[in-house]
């Protein structure tokens, strides 16, 4: 749940909290794994097996070069990170190409999704991480929701019943990351504490190659980020509950616009978030074999934008009146929004373990959000008011079956889902012309999944699932942010069908494992929900795209190769294709039908090594890792691809990060050196946004236990 | 289809098929003296690309692709001047490379890139007039700004900024411009943060070429009308053969009540708006439009004695569709200048707001369509009144036209 994930964020290790695969917290587990800091390759090789496809990023991935969970999504197949700028800028997730919010993101199966203007994946410290799951064409029912073509789970790592962890990161582009988390337990009561704080800034003044202005080269000047967080819990485990939790979390964030064409100087925008959880879980909750998981989550946040420059600047310095006589150097119109949120997410897991054949599942999954936006100046420049209070709920249940047969060689997951939800707002049908409307929406649908699995043998086994499901339009999606984007009330929700099959291979050799992995995948996803600019400038809105179909292949191996070296390589090709025959409303041919869609990479690959050795420079209780990561895109199209003489590319990267790390006295001190871009390449994000070009971080973290 | 369309459409069905076989061979760059540009866009409409080629032929329903054409900014249309000279903008809304660019058909008829010109970021331009082979102008509406540049070296001459002449919370907002007698009218659109006027006034900054020194404004508030010139649209102010200047004048694009389109003039020897010459939109019904009443003529094609042909767009032909992008709400019509009255071109069909091409090729005049069952372009033949429909088809909605045969 959104919530609880936060307070992850903030004191994941203060909170010893609730992972997947470690439901009982008592305190013969958490011993337990007091002695077993990292997850073995057992237990990522058992999620490996689950019938739904999915990648595991394991805690010897995460501490690689890796500064962010992102950097180590990027390494995974089929997955591309689309960050826009430095430290703090936005950043998109796509797995197979399907990208954004149809994406689950959860951390320890609480969704963020709704606090994404609050937090990010990024914001969780990779020290505090276990293990990173990567759900591909199918999302684990158990999460809830109506997440479709993957899910990215974030999973904290459980601690120590004392435990203090502080690191503190200095990097390129006056990047500074300071982490604290502190956790007590106390066996006696079954209560834990937990606090802790995340505190980030970086300038992001890096250089940037302008494409649209001669390839002119100018060092970015007003990208500043500033972020804290702070937490804490109480968790309680003799509470007639396992586990019975309570989380709050305060955040606020200010981040400058930098400017790509054009040199901002003043506008920014500003979050504040407000969060409470709880969670409560008992296994054998009234019947044997039932376990009983309930989340609730409320967030009250604050947002907006500030723009509201009387002047605009271009790269040579010359000066130009802003459009609108209130200012505003992005667009037509000024912009001071104060903007109030408040989400309320729970869900209600209901798990029955008939036997060792038969499971039984129930999931409920409801939401509410409610919007006050308020921007008098954005209203002033427009003569009237353009932004209105709305609200959203949505509710998804979903009902599933386990079967496993043949001494567990065969395992079926099957379920049904169903979704409802219903908006009501207030919206302007054209943003020029003072006549709002009321929109009151309803809607209901059904969908469901089936996964199966196959072991012909203990190092060998297939996969395959099968599913149609509905992803509900975000708050977001149908009545905007109340400042960039705007609403678009007549979105349609998304519903893909989908194939996905693999084969696993896995073998455990005298230095750790060998593992190749390939996956085929098919998806049909229709009313395809995309982001795109608006005619308004600096304004855009979500639309219906029509049909496109997805297909692919991923290949991967890594392993340990000797006793000091581990490597990985992998690949993935994924070709997405529009769909629609005719033009929208005409028997007209569609002049990009099965025509590759823009915007997207189509081909990636990664690969790595790892070097590692205890006590190389002598002494004891010491570890040393050296760290090489490459990673390829291939070039790909802004524009659908219609003419040879098409030059807006978004141009192949190549590049290689390092890093080096060295730990004392059994991890309580490590230091470590990463080098980002190693060869200093020009890359852009789609859309072409320039990002950092070779740069440096060194991190000191103590743990104490 | 006629029998004599079909043995075109036969005949060219070998060149196409050998264009296709050919897709890869970058040696074989469009030509012809006809130019094309298309409109691409998402299904929503408010985004896309452009396409400009050049074609020999039109006619037998052929299709042509757009696999040998130029890509161009989405928003605005290239400027084709009385010099030959053809160009052509970056995206309206930003994002792609901010270069002015020069083509010219070369002696093999190619579209052949003769120089560029860096512009400012944001400038939203899309207007270019030439006053001389050694001096244009190239309006920059987001920044209230005109840049005069030499179009031989495309090197920039001067800069004209016109943001001291807004009015009270709104931008100057320069859209199409014109030269005559050696003075720059530069229509003064005095838009808002949603790109809507907000009186019923029209007004121009008129300035001296020789040395792009402020002549004075012109301010109408008389006629009724508003917003001068269709600002993407170079055809919107146009001279006739008498000498006087018609300006096409958009008004809210019919969204506000009050504020009202249609077309002033500024005679021969004259400075200052023709108070006598009243031609509003609102008060004149259109001879066979459904809706009896059109909001602007989103593009137009003047040809000779007060013959305007155009694009008569009204609201009330598509009023269920809110998507102004998309919906068919764009009519053939003929306006009459001098006698004030439009009627429409019964049997073209209606097109959206992307596919309004408008030319004259041999005598005929051009319309793009995007409509229910094609993309392509339709001819009106004034000396017989004769019409035929998907003249050649498009990949996406036709939105620029013109012919160096007309």
């Amino acid at each position: 749940m959104e919530v609880k994930r936060l307070v992850v964020v903030v004191a994941t290790p203060i909170l010893a909290t609730t992972n997947t695969n470690a439901q009982n917290a008592d305190d013969d587990i958490l011993t337990e794994l007091e002695a077993v800091t990292v997850v073995g390759h057992d237990e990522v090789r058992q999620m490996r097996e689950a019938a739904m496809p999915i990648s595991v990023i394991s805690v010897k991935q995460l501490e690689g070069t890796t500064t962010n969970i992102n950097d180590a999504l990027a390494r995974t197949t089929g997955i591309t990170v689309r960050n826009t700028g430095g430290v703090g800028s936005a950043s998109r997730i796509s797995v197979r190409g399907l990208e954004g919010k149809r994406m689950g993101i959860y951390i320890d199966e609480a969704a963020i999704g709704q606090l994404s203007d609050y937090m990010s994946l990024n914001d969780v410290p990779t020290d505090m991480i276990e293990r990173i799951e990567v759900y591909k064409g199918i999302v684990p029912y158990r999460f809830g929701g109506s997440a479709l073509g993957g899910a990215v789970n974030v999973v904290t790592k459980e601690y120590p019943p004392v435990y203090l962890d502080a690191s503190y990161e200095i990097a390129s582009f006056n990047t500074h990351k300071l982490n604290t988390a502190f956790k007590r337990n106390n066996k006696k009561t079954g209560l834990q504490f937990g606090l802790g704080g995340v505190l980030t800034y970086s300038d992001n003044d890096y250089e940037m190659k302008l494409q649209n202005l001669d390839n002119r080269v100018v060092k970015r000047d007003h990208d500043q980020f500033k972020k804290a967080m702070v937490g804490g819990s109480l968790k309680a485990t003799k509470w007639y509950f396992d586990e019975a939790k309570l989380e709050l979390i305060y955040t606020a964030n200010r981040a400058e616009i930098q400017g790509i064409d054009f040199d901002i100087r003043e506008a920014y925008t500003h979050g504040q978030a407000a969060i409470s959880a709880l969670t409560l879980k008992k296994d054998n909750f009234l019947a044997k074999g039932l376990d009983f998981d309930f989340d609730a989550c409320y967030s009250y946040g604050r947002n907006g934008l500030y723009d509201a420059a009387p002047f605009r600047y271009d790269w040579d310095g010359n000066r130009y009146n802003a459009v609108s006589a209130y200012g505003g150097e992005q667009g037509n119109y000024a912009s001071d929004s104060d903007n109030r949120t408040h989400d309320f997410t729970s869900k209600l897991n209901l798990n029955y373990l008939l036997n060792k054949y038969n499971t039984f599942n129930l999931n409920v999954y409801g939401t509410h959000t409610r919007q006050k936006p308020e921007n008098e100046l954005m209203d002033k420049s427009f003569g009237y008011q353009t932004n209105f209070p709305s609200h959203m709920s949505s509710l998804t249940v979903g009902f599933s079956y386990d079967l496993t047969l043949l001494d567990g060689k065969f395992m079926s997951a099957t379920t049904i889902k169903n979704f409802t939800y219903t908006s009501d707002t207030r919206v302007l049908e054209q943003t020029f012309v003072n006549n709002p409307t009321d929109i009151s929406l309803s809607r209901n649908y059904w969908g469901g999944s089936e996964s199966l699995r196959y072991k012909f043998s203990k190092r060998l086994l297939a996969k395959a699932s099968f599913s149609s499901e509905v992803r509900i339009p975000t708050s977001e999606e149908l009545v905007g942010n109340g400042y960039s984007i705007l609403p678009a009330t007549n979105l349609e929700p998304e519903r893909c069908n989908g194939l996905n099959a693999g084969l696993l291979y896995h073998r455990n050799n005298k230095f750790g494992f060998i593992e190749v992995e390939a996956n085929y995948f098919l998806n049909e996803l229709q009313n395809m929900i995309r982001y795109q600019a608006d005619m308004i400038p600096s304004m855009a809105r979500y639309a219906n795209f029509g049909t496109v179909d997805t297909k692919g292949v991923e290949l991967e191996f890594k392993g340990d190769v000797s006793s000091f070296l581990y490597v990985y390589a992998n690949g993935t090709y994924q070709d997405l294709r529009d769909r629609r025959k005719h033009e929208t409303g005409s028997e007209a041919e569609n002049p990009t039908y099965n025509k590759r869609m823009p915007n997207i990479p189509y081909l990636l690959a990664n690969a790595g090594i790892e070097l590692h050795k205890e006590n190389i420079f002598g002494g004891k209780e010491q570890n040393s890792r050296f760290l090489v990561d490459a990673s390829y895109i291939h070039e790909y199209f802004y524009d659908f691809e219609m003419s040879k003489y098409q030059d807006r590319k978004i141009p192949t990267s190549l590049t290689f990060d390092a890093g080096i790390e060295h730990s004392f006295k059994n991890d309580m001190w490590t230091l470590s050196f990463k080098a980002k871009n190693l060869t200093d390449r020009t890359v852009y994000s789609d859309l072409n946004r320039p990002l950092p070009g070779r740069n440096f971080a060194f991190k000191v973290r103590y743990v104490m236990k | 289809m006629k029998t004599k369309y079909l043995l075109l459409a036969l005949a060219f069905t070998g060149l196409f098929t050998s264009c296709e076989d050919e897709e890869d061979d970058n040696s074989l760059p469009a030509s012809g003296k006809i130019l094309i540009s298309t409109t691409v866009t998402n299904p929503s409409g408010d985004s896309g690309s452009g396409y400009l080629q050049a074609i020999s032929y039109f006619g037998g329903g052929v299709k042509y692709l757009n696999k040998n054409a130029i890509p161009l900014g989405f928003g605005s249309y290239p400027c084709v001047c009385k010099s030959g000279n053809i160009y052509v903008f970056p995206d309206y809304m930003g994002g792609t490379e901010l270069k002015l660019k020069r083509y010219v058909l070369n002696s093999a008829q190619q579209l052949e890139l003769k120089g560029s010109m860096p512009l400012p970021a944001n400038s939203s331009a899309a207007i270019v007039v030439e006053a001389s082979p050694e001096k244009a102008y190239v309006c920059c509406q987001s920044l209230d700004l005109i840049i005069a540049f030499n179009p031989k070296t495309m090197k920039e001459l001067n800069r004209i900024d016109v943001s001291s002449l807004r009015n009270d919370g709104v931008s100057a907002y320069p859209g199409a411009m014109y030269v005559r007698d050696n003075i720059l009218y530069v229509a003064l659109e005095q838009y808002n943060s949603q790109w809507m006027p907000t009186e019923n006034a029209i007004e121009m900054a008129l300035y001296d070429v020789t040395d792009d020194s402020f002549i004075k404004r012109i301010r109408n508030t008389s006629l009724g009308i508003c917003a001068p010139t269709r600002p993407i649209d170079n055809q919107s102010i146009f001279e006739d053969e008498n000498g006087d200047i018609y300006i096409n004048c958009v008004g809210s694009f019919g969204y506000i009540p009050g504020l009202n389109a249609g077309i002033a003039r500024i005679k021969k020897g004259e400075t200052e708006f023709d108070d006598s010459y009243t031609f509003n939109f609102s008060t004149t019904k259109v001879d066979g439009l459904p809706c009896d009443y059109l909001d602007i003529l989103a593009k137009c094609q003047y040809t000779s004695n007060g013959i305007l042909y155009a694009y008569g767009y009204a609201i009330g032909l598509d009023p269920n569709n809110t998507n102004t992008y998309t919906a068919r709400t764009g009519a053939p019509v003929i306006v009459d200048l001098r006698n004030k009255t439009v009627k429409v071109i019964e049997g073209l069909p209606r097109s959206n707001g992307h596919g309004i091409a408008m030319g004259i090729h041999k005598g005929k005049i051009v319309y793009g369509s995007a409509n229910e069952a094609y993309n392509g372009f339709c001819t009106y033949d004034p000396a017989t009144g004769e019409i035929e429909k998907k003249v050649i088809t498009v990949e996406g909605f036709p939105s620029f036209f013109y012919s160096f045969e007309n």
